[in-house]
């Protein structure tokens, strides 16, 4: 869903960019109050863990693909600020090397790829599974991975009708159909990451905030 | 939690530089969508040095790795920078 320069007019990616700016301000000075530093590598093992997930696009039925983006599995590891802050050094070394995404869409990006997913798949998870570790958990994170990957592709299709480009009905129904089936592959991929990883590690998940 | 966070490293570099050589060629779900509307994409602002993942010097798998460590190293610079100043004030 990394949205190229240029698709979106200047207006929408003004506001998308402020306003994912002001969010990366409130979450850096959230992880400055908690974070400790003994989990600063995991932070960037985790950042690098997703770009590279990210490059291996699967294949979905329909003779489209979709890769992993990443934030729930972010967002259990690391907390709502920490993940989002990942989220964002992911997305700038995508745009500023690999012309991954675009510069000037870099807040509307953050936002659709990152933020719907390290706060608001949060939230899911939260309201969903409380602080219960067993599959309650596991079906909380499934199902915040499939909602935001879909909230994600329809906000981007939005943004794209808002810059006039696509009429608003079928370009939701395009981007929510595909991304319904690519979400899918998000929610397993998550789950079994994060199995592994709490089998390998059970302490890991403590100390979230 | 060292040895796991250089288990991680390794695993992800290893996808970026080999599997990701398998990844799926096909137009992602965007890519699909955009063409569907006959959006064009815009050109880009920045002149990336790894357009699309090819590095001018080794082909992909050198963009995977490089990418993969420009991640983990800005990462740690903007965690540490933050935990640190925590300690100092």
């Amino acid at each position: 869903v990394h949205l190229p320069d240029g698709i979106l007019s200047p207006p929408v990616w003004i506001a998308g960019d402020l306003l994912a700016a002001g969010a990366v301000g409130v979450c850096a000075a959230r992880v400055k109050d908690r974070l400790t530093e003994s989990r600063v590598p995991l932070m960037g093992v985790m950042g690098a863990f997703v770009f590279a997930a990210q490059m291996i696009n699967f294949p979905v039925p329909g003779g489209t693909s979709g890769h992993l983006l990443g934030g729930v599995l972010l967002v259990v590891l690391l907390g709502p600020a920490a993940a989002s802050l990942v989220m964002f050094c992911v997305l700038l070394v995508q745009a500023l090397l690999f012309q991954d995404g675009g510069i000037t869409v870099l807040g509307p990006n953050l936002i659709n790829m990152g933020l719907l997913a390290t706060l608001g798949g949060w939230a899911i998870v939260r309201l969903l599974a409380g602080r219960s570790n067993g599959w309650r958990r596991y079906l909380a994170i499934f199902v915040a991975c499939w909602v935001t990957v879909v909230a994600g592709a329809l906000l981007a299709g939005f943004e794209i009708w808002l810059s006039g480009h696509a009429p608003l009905g079928p370009v939701l129904l395009t981007m929510g159909g595909v991304h319904a089936l690519i979400g899918i592959g998000e929610g397993l991929i998550t789950v079994a990451t994060v199995r592994f990883l709490v089998a390998a590690r059970p302490e890991l998940l403590e100390g979230v905030s | 939690v060292k040895r796991l966070v250089l288990g991680l490293l390794l695993l992800s570099l290893a996808l970026a530089g080999g599997l990701s050589y398998l990844a799926s060629e096909t137009p992602d779900g965007l890519e699909k969508s955009l063409a569907r509307h006959d959006v064009a994409e815009g050109e880009s602002v920045v002149a990336a040095p790894m357009a699309d993942y090819q590095s001018p010097w080794g082909g992909q798998w050198l963009a995977g790795v490089s990418g993969t460590l420009a991640v983990f190293g800005l990462t740690l610079v903007v965690g540490w920078g933050l935990a640190r100043k925590k300690g100092a004030s």
